[in-house]
């Protein structure tokens, strides 16, 4: 990639600020240059975003219906698919689909809901009552 | 010692490490960093999952270049994690009073200057931190173009973050940088390693078996029953090549640099052509993701095409390694 090739396409994601790439001056050495983004980049990041997005307005559409508990939203909005929340809380990956059931979840002990709560660094009540998504 | 010089970066790790050298008075380029600490590599990892998607990786595991730059060199580096949070800050503290610049590794999520949609739980960024005041520390975070501030608080989620590559609160600091290097022989070595790893690893996982495994994969994609795989897979090939703090064509372009001083070290002509193979090599990385990104775009597109692509890159790939193989350094 040569300096005139870099992209700047002021993609939405870096927020204005830039990134280094690394491109070639005229004699082949290789010099940082700033670049405002390429598009390619763009897409496939907010492609995952919109999916993290998808699954939580789904899980808040279950939660309306009241089958899915609001693990289910929260675990999306905090972009953790449920691998990655079993890392973060320490339980199985079995028993965190079971919370995901809403009548399951309102059994839950207080402290499973308080560790939920440190988990997704809420309070309670933003726990028990996710406001829906914008 | 002088005052802190921030400098951005293309990728975290062998920024940091070349701010931290640099600073303690032994200049040495990112690219440098990242091409004697072994940076590069390829791994496709289908068994280990990230959000569901094979682990695809362009570098070397997090800590590996820092590690085997400090190998290399002679370099005294000291490594530490913590059991908890306040220990790790006092100690951080501690150190940065003394006047000691100190790398950290932190997850990504938890970052707040992070632009929103780059947030995710990636937990092997590394930063520097270079001062304190009353409300936090004053950080130089190599892939943003000016230094940065963090509170306590934040600092301290992003150190302790859970899940794969925990940091454990990892901070490390280069305590001693010997005397005399020899540069020359450090970069011979390290060339050696990487041609050996990209095209000898018996594991079929890495390198360029690595590479015709992703390529068997992505021609598998439309067995797949579900469209949305297909394209968030792609999706996923690409950000790993291109959004986390590559330098442009999955690290290539910043392999390419590195050959390129390396033939200045070196006074050795056949590197200069080794980093012009290397840079198309990048660029053809970059193509494929071009190719790739049809796929999320919801476009037509056909796995044979993207594929061919990949063949194009995987090809230019081995010969270079060859090439360096061939090369008497």
């Amino acid at each position: 990639m040569r300096e005139e090739d870099v992209p700047q396409d002021d993609i939405s994601i870096y927020r204005g600020g830039r990134k280094a790439l690394y491109a070639a001056k005229e004699n082949g050495a290789y010099k940082v240059t700033s670049s405002s983004g390429w598009e390619i980049e763009e897409m496939a990041t907010l492609q995952v975003v919109e999916e993290f997005n998808r699954l939580e307005r789904e899980a808040y559409e279950g939660f309306l219906d009241k089958r899915v508990s609001p693990v289910g939203i929260w675990m999306n909005r905090r972009r953790m698919s449920l691998k990655t929340l079993s890392e973060c809380s320490g339980y199985w990956q079995w028993s965190i689909k079971r919370h995901l059931s809403y009548s399951v979840f309102l059994s839950l002990s207080p402290k499973k809901i308080a560790h939920y709560c440190e988990v997704f660094d809420i309070d309670r009540d933003e726990l028990f009552n996710p406001k829906e998504f914008l | 010692m002088g005052e802190y010089v921030h400098r951005h970066s293309a990728h975290c790790e062998s920024g940091v490490v070349s701010s931290l050298l640099t600073h303690g008075g032994f200049p040495l380029s990112e690219v440098m960093a990242f091409g004697i600490g072994n940076g590069m590599t390829f791994a496709y990892l289908p068994m280990v999952k990230i959000d569901g998607m094979p682990l695809i990786a362009y570098r070397m595991p997090p800590r590996g270049i820092i590690k085997t730059l400090a190998k290399r060199l002679g370099l005294g580096l000291q490594m530490k994690t913590y059991a908890h949070p306040t220990a790790a800050r006092e100690d951080l503290s501690a150190m940065v009073r003394e006047g000691k610049l100190v790398g950290l590794q932190t997850s990504v999520y938890y970052l707040p200057y992070f632009p929103p949609e780059m947030r995710f739980h990636f937990n092997a960024h590394n930063l520097v931190v270079y001062g304190e005041d009353e409300n936090g520390f004053n950080i130089s975070d190599p892939v943003f173009e000016d230094p940065m501030h963090i509170e306590f608080n934040a600092l301290d989620k992003a150190r302790f973050a859970r899940g794969v590559f925990a940091p454990k609160g990892a901070c490390y600091t280069i305590e001693s940088i010997p005397e005399e290097i020899e540069l020359s022989k450090a970069i011979k070595k390290s060339i050696k390693h990487t041609t050996g790893m990209m095209l000898y690893t018996f594991l079929p996982w890495i390198g360029i078996r690595g590479m015709k495994m992703m390529k068997k994969a992505i021609l598998k994609l439309p067995k797949h029953p579900s469209k949305r795989y297909s394209s968030l897979y792609l999706g996923h090939i690409i950000r790993m090549q291109e959004e986390i703090g590559t330098g442009g064509g999955g690290f290539r372009l910043m392999y390419a640099g590195f050959l390129f001083e390396a033939s200045e070290v070196l006074k050795h002509e056949g590197l200069k052509t080794a980093s012009t193979m290397m840079g198309e090599a990048g660029d053809a990385w970059r193509h494929f993701a071009l190719s790739a990104s049809r796929a999320c775009r919801g476009s037509d597109y056909s796995v044979e095409e993207i594929a061919l692509k990949l063949q194009e890159t995987i090809d230019l790939e081995e010969k270079v390694y060859r090439f360096l193989r061939g090369l008497k350094l």
